[in-house]
């Protein structure tokens, strides 16, 4: 008997040093900001309140001194982050994992990219149109867009993710690092880790999910 | 039953078990410089210091690693920035220091990052960083 239990904590305890990843097939993925809530008015009943959540109409300007609206993210899907070129700490890693999920959708005309730098001053169109350079991306499917300090931080909001200029972050800004991933509506459907090989993982399964939604449409 | 039976039932269970469990963890316990490399260098420079296209310079350039070993300890603590050449390519992307890191980690991160990619296999001590370090520009 002693022994049975000794044989129930091993198969437990390699339970616990499973260390493999899993990457969830979801069937569906959520909308978020569209959820139903329910809150207390002011008479304390309890009323449903719909809470949109919807990235507004943006023009910004891309590496190739493109002007790139949201109309031409309409029917696609699409990944957001914000970022800056000069960053020295997480944008690297941030690029990096971009680019994976770029190379398995390089092909594919439904999915682009859109990342916002927030750092105006330094980084001009040229210097956007470097970096691109640097890892060898095409610019009809990868915009790196620079905009209004204005614009970008307000975009920013939108997305609900952090973004701003903090002379004590290193490189001068402090901003999340958060890949965004949109549909065809400009919804938000996913949050992930942009400094996480993981969550790379995570989002071409979602895309993958979202293509599907999009052609049963 | 007779008692060699259930020991001998006994015994395989737990070398299965065993096999199991190698099989399933990870990997070998890292060692302490690994583990600061995975921690703090991995996700940039990449699990085998492959770099990353034009970005993010690879780590095993075993020249650059030989003709920069009096700087190691100051690029990993206080950063880096401008052009450097690497593997014949040139990269201009800053790196922050890590703060995080006393000088025992980083001699760690040293060694295990000499031992792998330099041709010098030099040795670090805490000692040696501790100097370095408070000799930085």
């Amino acid at each position: 008997m002693k022994y049975f239990y000794f044989i129930v904590v091993l198969f437990i305890s390699i339970g616990f040093t499973s260390c493999i990843e899993e990457v969830q097939e979801k069937e569906e993925l959520p909308v978020y900001g569209s959820k139903e809530v329910l809150v207390d008015n002011e008479n304390g009943e309890e009323v449903i309140d719909n809470i949109t959540l919807q990235i507004n109409y943006f023009e910004v300007m891309d590496q190739d001194s493109q002007i790139i609206t949201q109309a031409d993210f309409k029917d696609k899907i699409y990944i957001v982050d914000f970022f800056f070129t000069h960053c020295p700490t997480i944008c690297p890693v941030m690029t990096k994992n971009m680019a994976l999920v770029y190379d398995e959708f390089e092909n594919d005309s439904e999915v682009l990219f859109l990342s916002h730098t927030i750092d105006i001053k330094n980084d001009s169109v040229p210097q956007l149109k470097k970096y691109a350079a640097k890892i060898g991306i095409s610019s009809e499917k990868w915009h790196m867009v620079t905009a209004d300090k204005l614009v970008i931080y307000d975009l920013a909001a939108q997305y609900m993710v952090s973004a701003a200029e903090d002379p004590n972050s290193p490189g001068g800004y402090m901003h999340s690092g958060a890949f965004i991933l949109m549909d065809g509506q400009h919804r938000i459907r996913g949050y992930y880790d942009g400094t996480m090989e993981e969550d790379v993982m995570q989002i071409i399964a979602d895309i993958r999910v979202l293509k599907k939604e999009m052609n049963e449409h | 039953m007779n008692i060699n039976l259930r020991v001998v039932i006994l015994a395989s269970f737990v070398v299965v078990l065993l096999v199991l469990m190698i099989l399933r963890s990870c990997s070998r316990p890292p060692q302490k410089g690994e583990l600061v490399y995975k921690t703090h260098c991995a996700s940039c420079h990449g699990n085998n210091g492959e770099g990353f296209r034009n970005l993010i310079p690879p780590l095993t350039d075993s020249n650059y690693l030989d003709s920069h070993a009096d700087d190691f300890a100051c690029i990993v603590g206080y950063g880096i920035e401008g052009e450097i050449m690497v593997n014949g390519v040139i990269f201009n992307q800053p790196m922050a220091g890590i703060e995080a890191l006393n000088n025992v980690e980083i001699a760690n991160v040293a060694n295990y990052i000499y031992e792998r990619w330099s041709k010098s296999k030099k040795k670090f001590t805490a000692k040696e960083i501790e100097t370095r370090l408070a000799n930085c520009e």
